[in-house]
């Protein structure tokens, strides 16, 4: 039987009036690549969100890594977000300020860990997501597609189990997004991590394990 | 929790990301603190300047004068009962003296003692000149309580005094002193006097002010510490002109013009001898009748041709029945105590120290002279003995002789007391709740009570008004920097919040990646401190920069200011007004600091509660 890296039961989720979600079920196997699609609105952000602690459903369970988050402490969720969930944004928001390296080592500074170790690993991810001497570059300097990588260099940092991604392409040309699929695809492959990909692109749905639509505060 | 290294490293991006803001952030806090540590800084300079310069004089001290008025100044001279009271000790003066005359076989008249009621356009009043009898019937009718020494120390027990002090007056017993110059005795005083124009005797009064060397010490420039033939004088710096023959500086005169009076003052009288005669009141009225000659008078008297030398007659036109009257009045006189042959001797004084003059200007001409008037420090406006140096002079029947402790009715009527006291306090509030509490309150009959026996003021100096403009000052400034510190706290939330406002997405995104609420705000608030460092650097900066700009200007003039303004020829003593107190800086760090971490807190702590998917989904 396929080991669960999430289960959905029955959530709700709404702001004041509005329904978001709506007695939304599902699970999603370890080490697979998942493609949430669906209209504008129909909630998948805001699935994304929940499966990645930063909200909470406003009723229903979420079950990551076999711990309910709903009922999990503010420490806690920080916690889990840091260790076991990676976020990939749309547009980045990368510190900029500070180089590519300093950039992908921010996800470890809530983990406390060491320098030494912090460096040789965001170089080591660098070099995975095909940025190896670009460590000392500014963001700006930077093509979009680049500076995806290094978001998703310090998603990877703390070796997540979960990468969420939300629209990780919605602001790159066609070129840089098959290069950023491809990459969340051998990630997911080579690290056995469970990728989550929020997208209008159908390209996405193609290499994906699976794909779910959410509709109408529903799995379609 | 984030390390603290990375708290920084992600505190400082803000610098770079946000650099005008920044700026902004650091400028204006900087610029008001700079303002606030300056007047700080300064008026410390200016306290400790003062308080350094206040060590003259009686600068510093809590002083309180405490005179017994009994005075009575609204009896008008038609008070039916005054005429009435007067009238009979009149009657009584008149019975008495019939009644010893007789006694005596001495021939009296009553002429020899006029009554003071008289009748004018048909009413009687009481004639203005005092006399024994006229103010014995003022004090009858006076309702006011004769204080003595006991009743000083009793009112002020409660207040804590530290000391009592005793001021004597001794009245030239009804004579005159003239002032003998290269050997010949100088009459001028007798002359009516021309505006402000003064002999050399300008500073001999009639009466001999002795005050307690504690007071005194402060004021005396000799170095001698017996007088054993001279009666030790400090004076004030206007008699001491006037003794030299100068003019009073102009009000536009230079500071360094002022000091250099007082240097030529002290240099060419300190220690300097007069020789002067003292002649009794019936030696005095001759001197007065020869000096002022009236060729119309039956008898004409020769000026003395020698100083302190008897009057002698030139031509005496009287009858013998003239001459008979006067010898019977003059027996007569003898016997009831109120004559005696002239006589005159010789006595010195010597200049040991000068005292500012006591004035209670109604406004002072300029600054100066209100600065004066504020921080100087003066023992009397008359020249004054201190008591201890003055019990080095020998002759004491000498002294006794011609300066009694007055008992004369007229004269204790009219200055209280022949004694009234100082009373030294440790503190302004100490000295301000006996004034304000125990000083008797003038009324038509008088003043004292029993339970106010005296009318006290302060003494020497204006301590207590320097102490409570110093309060003042001290109460303005703190309100300023409160005030300062409101407006400064709410332009530092309101840049915080415009701050943190901006940067709500990366503060989402902390979130997403795992940082914790309170990790967050750490950085936030390192952040402040790092702002609240920068400002504090730089508002030190500025104001020690303004401080010592002013206080380069200013020191000099303002030191020869305040060296002319204290009459001191201390010339360690200096103005520096850049005087900053490492106390302040460090508090002021500490407040800067909390201060930022507070305004920062407020707004990031608002910014946390947020659900980091609204600011997400702001793209």
């Amino acid at each position: 039987m396929m080991e669960r890296a999430i289960k959905v039961l029955n959530i709700h989720k709404s702001y004041g009036k509005s329904v978001i979600l709506n007695d939304l079920s599902l699970e999603i196997p370890r080490g697979k690549f998942v493609a949430i699609m669906g209209p504008s609105g129909s909630g998948k952000s805001t699935l994304l969100h929940l499966l990645g602690g930063l909200d909470k459903p406003t009723s229903g369970t979420i079950i990551i890594d076999g711990e309910d988050i709903s009922k999990l402490s503010d420490k806690k969720l920080s916690r889990l977000r840091n260790k076991i969930i990676g976020f990939v944004f749309q547009f980045f928001y990368l510190q900029p300020f500070l180089n590519v390296a300093n950039n992908v080592e921010i996800a470890s500074m809530p983990s406390r860990l060491n320098t030494k170790e912090r460096k040789k690993r965001a170089l080591h991810i660098l070099k995975m997501v095909g940025l190896e001497g670009k460590e000392k570059s500014l963001p700006r300097q930077l093509s979009g597609g680049e500076m995806q990588r290094v978001a998703i260099a310090r998603a990877m940092m703390n070796q997540p189990k979960i990468l969420i991604a939300d629209e990780p392409t919605g602001n790159l040309d066609r070129q840089n997004s098959d290069n950023i699929i491809n990459l969340l695809k051998n990630i997911c492959v080579k690290n056995n991590t469970t990728v989550i990909v929020a997208t209008h692109d159908e390209a996405v749905a193609h290499v994906a394990d699976q794909t779910i639509i959410i509709d109408n505060g529903g799995v379609k | 929790m984030t390390k603290f290294f990375d708290t920084v490293k992600l505190a400082a991006t803000k610098f770079h990301a946000m650099k005008i803001r920044t700026a902004l952030s650091v400028a204006i806090p900087s610029i008001l603190f700079a303002v606030v540590l300056s007047v700080v800084t300064l008026t410390h300079g200016v306290q400790n300047t003062l308080s350094d310069f206040n060590d003259d004089g009686l600068g510093g001290r809590f002083l309180v004068s405490a005179y017994n008025n009994i005075y009575n100044q609204t009896i008008d001279a038609y008070n039916e009962k005054y005429i009435e009271l007067v009238e009979k000790s009149q009657k009584e003066l008149v019975e008495k003296n019939t009644q010893t005359a007789k006694d005596l076989g001495l021939f009296y008249d009553k002429s020899f003692d006029p009554s003071p009621v008289f009748t004018e356009y048909g009413m009687k009043r009481v004639q203005g000149a005092m006399t024994n009898v006229t103010e014995e019937a003022r004090q009858t009718l006076s309702e006011s309580y004769r204080a003595n020494a006991e009743d000083i120390f009793r009112v002020s027990a409660k207040y804590h005094p530290t000391n009592v002090f005793v001021r004597n007056y001794k009245v030239a017993n009804g004579g005159n002193l003239f002032v003998i110059e290269d050997g010949v005795e100088n009459f001028e005083k007798l002359k009516p006097r021309e505006g402000n124009d003064d002999t050399v005797s300008a500073f001999l009064y009639l009466g001999l002010e002795i005050t307690d060397d504690n007071l005194a010490q402060s004021f005396i420039t000799t170095k001698q510490k017996t007088f054993p033939d001279s009666i030790p004088l400090i004076v004030t710096y206007p008699d001491a002109e006037k003794i030299l023959g100068l003019k009073s500086l102009p009000d536009s005169a230079t500071p360094t013009e002022k000091i250099n009076r007082i240097l030529t003052l002290r240099n060419q009288l300190t220690d300097r001898k007069f020789q002067v005669c003292y002649r009794n009141k019936t030696s005095a009225e001759l001197i007065n009748s020869a000096f002022f000659k009236n060729e119309d008078a039956v008898i004409l008297y020769e000026m003395p041709e020698s100083p302190c030398a008897p009057v002698t007659v030139e031509s005496d036109k009287r009858t013998d029945e003239q001459k008979t009257f006067e010898e019977r009045r003059i027996a007569f006189k003898k016997a009831i105590g109120e004559y005696e042959d002239a006589w005159q001797q010789e006595i010195a004084f010597t200049i040991i120290g000068f005292t500012p003059e006591t004035e209670s200007r109604m406004k002072s001409n300029s600054i100066f002279e209100l600065a004066k008037d504020l921080t100087g420090s003066s023992l009397s406006s008359k020249s004054v003995a201190p008591r201890g140096l003055l019990e080095t002079f020998e002759d004491k029947d000498l002294l006794e002789k011609i300066f009694p402790l007055k008992t004369d009715v007229v004269w204790k009527w009219f200055s209280g007391q022949d004694e009234d006291f100082v009373v030294e306090f440790a503190n302004r509030e100490d000295a301000m709740r006996f004034v304000n509490e125990k000083s008797c309150v003038k009324t038509e009959t008088g003043c004292a009570t029993e339970d106010k026996p005296f009318e006290l003021d302060f003494y020497g100096n204006n301590s207590v008004v320097i102490d409570e403009l110093s309060s003042m000052m001290m109460r303005i400034i703190v309100i300023g920097l409160a005030i300062a510190i409101a407006f400064l706290v709410l332009l530092m939330v309101s840049i915080f919040t415009k701050i943190i406002s901006s940067n709500r997405k990366e503060i989402a995104v902390f979130r997403a990646i795992g940082f914790t609420r309170l990790g967050i705000i750490a950085i936030y608030q390192t952040y402040a401190v790092m702002l609240a460092l920068a400002i504090a650097i730089l508002a030190t900066g500025i104001s020690m920069t303004v401080s010592w700009i002013l206080s380069n200007i200013y020191s000099g003039v303002l030191t020869s200011e305040l060296r002319a303004l204290f009459s001191s020829l201390d010339y360690a003593k200096s103005v520096v007004l850049f005087q900053p107190n490492p106390l302040d800086f460090v508090t002021f760090f500490v407040l800067i600091v909390i201060l930022a971490i507070f305004c920062c807190s407020v707004p990031a702590f608002f910014a946390i509660q947020r659900n980091p998917i609204k600011d997400l989904r702001e793209d």
